[in-house]
């Protein structure tokens, strides 16, 4: 990684927004991003943008709905670990009012302008300021199409009402771009993880995404040239390939990892 | 049926000395009256279950790349597994843990300093379940740290 420039100035956000090179040094980053390989880069790099955008700490989260009962939390820390890994553990992410969020809305906002409901939703949000996120703003990377997957940004500061300031506008742009980038990262990750370890081909990626659009084993075995019998018996294997029991969740896993 | 074998055998007599008898094609008997097995079929290797896909080591995703992970403990019931790669600025940790529910958590994240990381080890709650894994780890991390300098 070859960043060069010095963190932003800590003294405010508007201060550090303000900064000439405030969007160039996060948009450098972003581009980093985009070639980044390797999953120890992409925590580096989360590092880097948090400080250039002028937050303290931040995390990157991940979920993906895998099959009928399997969901994957992935996370990527630029805070203080040792902070998170006492408490996470009894975290219930379903009910983290800052997902919760992210899963209904498009629009980055400040985690004081959430309502917060119910004893968990409140553990959750004392839980957070236990990891130092004592004024945040919370930056969902959403999917289309009805998908459950979705990415979240926050961004954290120890100084409670730290994105209360002018430069909040400037933060959220410049936010976006690094929360979309790190879902499709994160996204393409997931995809090839999937791909080598199903060895999934071609073939069935098109009969997954026949079964995606709703069409019926003999409008598929007539599209593709097949009896009905060979459509349902690539189906059985496809089922046993990917770990689900219906054609109907193959479909859904191969478009949340973006696959159809 | 008999006499067909018979000269088979006269056949394999008449290699040089030496020389290994090549195995009859499948599923014919040999000279031991045994059959040679069968390669699976491609379909049949297909159809073996994947369900541990998402549970594939991260080294290979990370194939052909110069940071390969230099250390990664797995406990023996498979539920968490934490890899380790030194990198210049510290060490990147993920660790990916099976929970109840069939739900998978992942973290990934920087250590500045073995403290941190020691730190970081002695807040883990399945620190009691997996006491061995968590000494090695600490061990090996800090031995990561001071090869890192």
């Amino acid at each position: 990684m070859n960043c060069s420039t010095a963190p932003a100035d800590s003294t405010s956000l508007f201060a550090a927004t303000l900064r000439l090179d405030y969007m160039a040094g996060v948009s450098a980053v972003i581009r980093e991003m985009q070639s980044a390989r390797e999953q120890t880069q992409a925590v580096e790099l989360l590092h880097e943008a948090t400080l250039r955008m002028g937050a303290e700490a931040s995390i990157f989260a991940s979920f993906i709905r895998e099959g009928e009962t399997g969901r994957s939390y992935r996370l990527l820390l630029a805070c203080d670990p040792a902070r998170f890994a006492g408490d996470e553990r009894v975290h219930r992410h379903e009910l983290d009012p800052w997902l919760i969020y992210s899963q209904k809305h498009s629009e980055p906002i400040r985690s004081s302008d959430i309502s917060i409901v119910g004893d968990a939703g409140r553990a959750a949000v004392e839980l957070a300021q236990r990891f130092g996120f004592h004024s945040a703003v919370i930056v969902p990377a959403p999917s289309s199409g009805g998908l459950s997957r979705i990415g979240v940004l926050c961004l954290g500061s120890s100084r409670p009402g730290y994105f209360d300031d002018e430069g909040y506008v400037t933060l959220k742009v410049v936010a976006r771009g690094v929360a979309m980038e790190l879902h499709e990262w994160w996204l393409g990750r997931l995809r090839e993880e999937l791909v080598a370890g199903t060895a999934i081909t071609s073939t069935d990626l098109a009969l997954l995404n026949h079964e995606w659009v709703g069409h019926t084993t003999k409008t598929i075995a007539r599209l593709l040239g097949l009896s009905t019998s060979s459509v349902d018996s690539r189906f059985q294997r496809l089922n046993v390939k990917l770990g689900v029991t219906s054609r109907k969740l193959a479909a859904q896993l191969a478009a949340e990892y973006g696959l159809i | 049926m008999s006499d067909r074998l018979a000269s088979k055998r006269d056949e394999e007599r008449q290699l040089p000395e030496g020389s290994l008898p090549s195995l009859p094609p499948p599923g014919v008997p040999t000279t031991n009256g045994r059959c040679t097995p069968r390669p699976m079929r491609h379909r049949q290797r297909r159809r073996r279950p994947c369900r541990d896909r998402l549970s594939a080591p991260t080294e290979a995703l990370d194939g052909g790349s110069a940071s390969r992970p230099t250390i990664c403990v797995k406990s023996p019931d498979g539920a968490l597994t934490l890899t380790l790669w030194p990198r210049p600025g510290g060490v990147v940790v993920q660790r990916s843990e099976l929970r109840l529910g069939d739900r998978r958590h992942v973290q990934s994240m920087l250590f500045a300093s073995a403290h941190a990381f020691v730190t970081w080890c002695e807040t883990d709650q399945l620190r009691f379940a997996y006491p061995m894994l968590f000494f090695n780890l600490t061990r090996s991390g800090r031995e990561l740290f001071d090869s890192a300098g």
